[in-house]
């Protein structure tokens, strides 16, 4: 399906416990067992200090697992997300459960699924286009296949971030994710300096079985966000030369990704 | 000029607005200028203003096996399915690809909020939980597309699209380079929004919701009335001459302003430009824009400059949000289908309730129908977060 090669020139993972890049590393080579920690407030570099204000956790997650890739002016971006920001929709459903109804202007329009990509627009002034889109539980294989499609299509590079917070108290009965998430790729037809790897994917439709984390101990964050299904694509890319990975997509078909390091 | 992309067939479409269920009550006010805003009330809403109210969709059932897809955006979506033929169309698609060779894109900004805001309304007072909702399957962003995939019995790619206002215009884009892609041979593009408090409460917090009914271009404007649309389109790679296409797409982002559109729409005008060069199209080749065209202040003078900036001052635009409100996360898809039947029946909608034009846009808008034989339409939609997406459809 898509047969061309396409370049990953940078890879970031943001979640408790792996924010230390060197230590995160560690963890991905599978040299090290993953345990979660606390996660800073994870102020992300591009934002001036009055944006950052006006920011959520969701913000900041996808702001932040960008934060370390080195992308152009001109690079696309896709924005994938199951939940969006549910702290936001806790908060306004909790307002307008109220009598008065008073929901907050800056809680509203931070309300909208793209709401991180606009801010990345804004601390960047990047005015290229941007997807922000959900799969529910596939959301991240399609964030990939879009950043693919865009890559191929458009002939540019794209910075892909995927990210999931935890939910609210609230709603955490109906849908419970152990931990936060972030993991963002930088896909290209050129190999920069600073490639990992290489990535072919096929969409299939013949169920094979999905691949696990190499590293055992990264399983809960693989299974306890809908994020987590990129994990093994990560670990593969800093580890692995010539394996295939299978990753969950919509409508039971799969990903078969053939990855190769640099 | 080259076009850069290839041209995709609209083989069927479906839409269901506050003028109807059905393409024909849409096409019906193009030529008449009726208008589906009512001075309506919505439960728990405490103020005063039009609504584009779709009827009856509560009263939607969804097919058994579907129950828990069960909230007012799918029962809009259900709405739009059964209605102008669409299924019988999908069904000849399945026979002729295969029912994973077709996918399926839609676009929508608050999903099935309404079960999650009436959950929160109802909770218990005595234990503060709050009753069970299926967020999966009602709340989650991607809900639609998976109702709507298993409604048509489409097993293919696909994804939502959750860009504001912007959201059901960009599915045409992905739709098209997943096509290039060869990941699908048809598609089925769309967008859903039901009208939801979050965006009632949200739009009045920012000043935004008009009392009187909403006057796009009029000096008198007080900004928006929220509506509610579902519309699909089948698409297909196929280039023949007896049906519209979809020539280009152009998309943008403002990287001004959150919630507000940059002054001198600039970043309209990068997707315009964006989507005449994918077409292969001059400026003076457009014979109408479907306008985003909201009637705040901010919106019509950015569209206004911004359009202004490319096209002489003889181009022929006109919104059509006083007839079917500001859709949303439905806005591109619900426009999107009024450029087609615009193409097909030699009709340039009216801009309907302006009465006092505000002399300060450089662009004119027609305040009765002109028909005429159209090539080429344009329709803007831009969202939030500075999200813009321009499409251009061609006989």
């Amino acid at each position: 399906m898509l047969n061309n090669k396409v370049y990953i020139n940078g890879i970031a993972v943001i979640a408790p416990g792996m924010e230390d890049s060197k230590k995160s590393l560690e963890i991905l080579k599978g040299n090290m067992d993953w345990y979660p920690e606390a996660l800073s407030k994870m102020t992300p570099s591009s934002l001036p200090a009055n944006e950052a204000r006006r920011t959520t956790t969701v913000i900041r997650l996808a702001l932040k697992a960008i934060d370390s890739i080195d992308y152009k002016n001109d690079t696309l971006t896709v924005f994938a997300s199951s939940e969006g920001d549910l702290d936001i929709k806790d908060k306004i459903c909790k307002a307008l459960s109220t009598k008065e109804k008073m929901v907050s202007p800056t809680l509203f329009h931070n309300s909208v699924h793209n709401t991180p990509a606009g801010y990345f627009s804004i601390a960047t002034g990047i005015q290229t286009p941007s997807v922000s889109l959900s799969a529910g539980d596939n959301t991240f294989s399609a964030g990939l296949i879009e950043a693919l499609t865009q890559v191929l299509i458009e002939k540019n590079d794209v910075l892909l971030v995927a990210y999931d917070n935890v939910i609210p108290s609230d709603l955490a009965c109906f849908r419970h994710f152990e931990y936060p998430i972030g993991i963002a790729l930088l896909l290209s037809m050129d190999k920069h300096l600073e490639a990992i790897g290489d990535i072919e994917v096929s969409v299939i439709n013949n169920q094979k079985s999905v691949t696990k984390c190499f590293n055992k101990s990264l399983e809960k964050m693989r299974i306890g966000n809908p994020i987590g299904i990129g994990l093994p694509l990560i670990e593969a890319l800093i580890k692995g030369t010539g394996v295939e990975i299978v990753i969950p997509y919509v409508n039971q078909n799969q990903l078969s990704i053939k990855v190769n390091n640099v | 000029m080259n076009k850069t992309i290839d041209s995709l067939q609209v083989t069927a479409s479906t839409l269901v607005n506050a003028l109807g269920n059905g393409k024909r009550f849409t096409l019906d006010a193009m030529f008449s200028g009726s208008s589906g805003l009512r001075n309506a009330s919505y439960p728990e809403m405490n103020f005063n203003t039009f609504l584009g109210l779709v009827d009856k969709v509560e009263d939607v059932e969804l097919e058994n096996h579907l129950k828990k897809f069960s909230c007012r955006n799918n029962k809009l979506a259900k709405l739009a399915l059964d209605v102008d033929n669409f299924r019988d169309e999908i069904d000849r698609a399945i026979n002729k690809y295969g029912k994973n060779r077709i996918g399926v894109f839609i676009g929508t900004s608050t999903s099935g909020i309404t079960e999650t805001e009436n959950a929160y309304i109802g909770r218990d007072k005595d234990t503060g939980k709050l009753p069970n909702i299926d967020m999966l399957y009602t709340d989650n962003t991607s809900s639609v597309q998976r109702y709507v995939c298993r409604s048509l019995g489409l097993t293919g790619v696909g994804m939502v699209i959750s860009t504001a206002c912007s959201s059901s215009a960009k599915v045409f884009a992905s739709a098209h380079r997943y096509i290039a892609a060869g990941l699908f041979d048809a598609v089925v593009v769309g967008g859903v929004d039901s009208i939801c408090l979050t965006t009632l409460y949200g739009f009045n917090s920012l000043q935004l919701i008009s009392e009187d009914i909403c006057r796009p271009w009029d000096k008198n404007r007080q900004g928006i009335n929220i509506g509610e649309a579902a519309g699909f389109m089948l698409l297909e790679k196929s280039a023949n001459n007896n049906y519209i296409h979809l020539t280009g797409y152009g998309e943008s982002s403002d990287a001004h302003h959150i919630s507000s559109p940059h002054p001198e729409g600039v970043g309209g005008k990068i997707a315009i430009k964006k989507a005449l060069t994918s077409s292969g199209i001059n400026p003076s080749d457009v014979d109408y824009i479907n306008l985003h065209g909201t009637a705040t202040l901010s919106n019509d003078y950015s569209e206004s400059r911004g359009l202004s900036s490319v096209f002489n001052s003889e181009i022929i635009c006109s919104s059509t949000k006083g007839m079917t409100g500001h859709t949303l996360g439905a806005a591109g898809i619900n426009e999107a289908i009024i450029c087609t039947l615009a193409l097909e029946n030699s009709i340039i909608p009216a801009n309907i309730n302006l009465h006092t034009i505000d002399d300060n846009l450089p662009i004119r808008v027609p305040t009765k129908c002109i028909k005429q034989s159209l090539n080429h339409v344009m329709s803007n939609s831009f969202g939030f977060g500075g999200s813009n997406c321009s499409l251009i459809f061609s006989c």
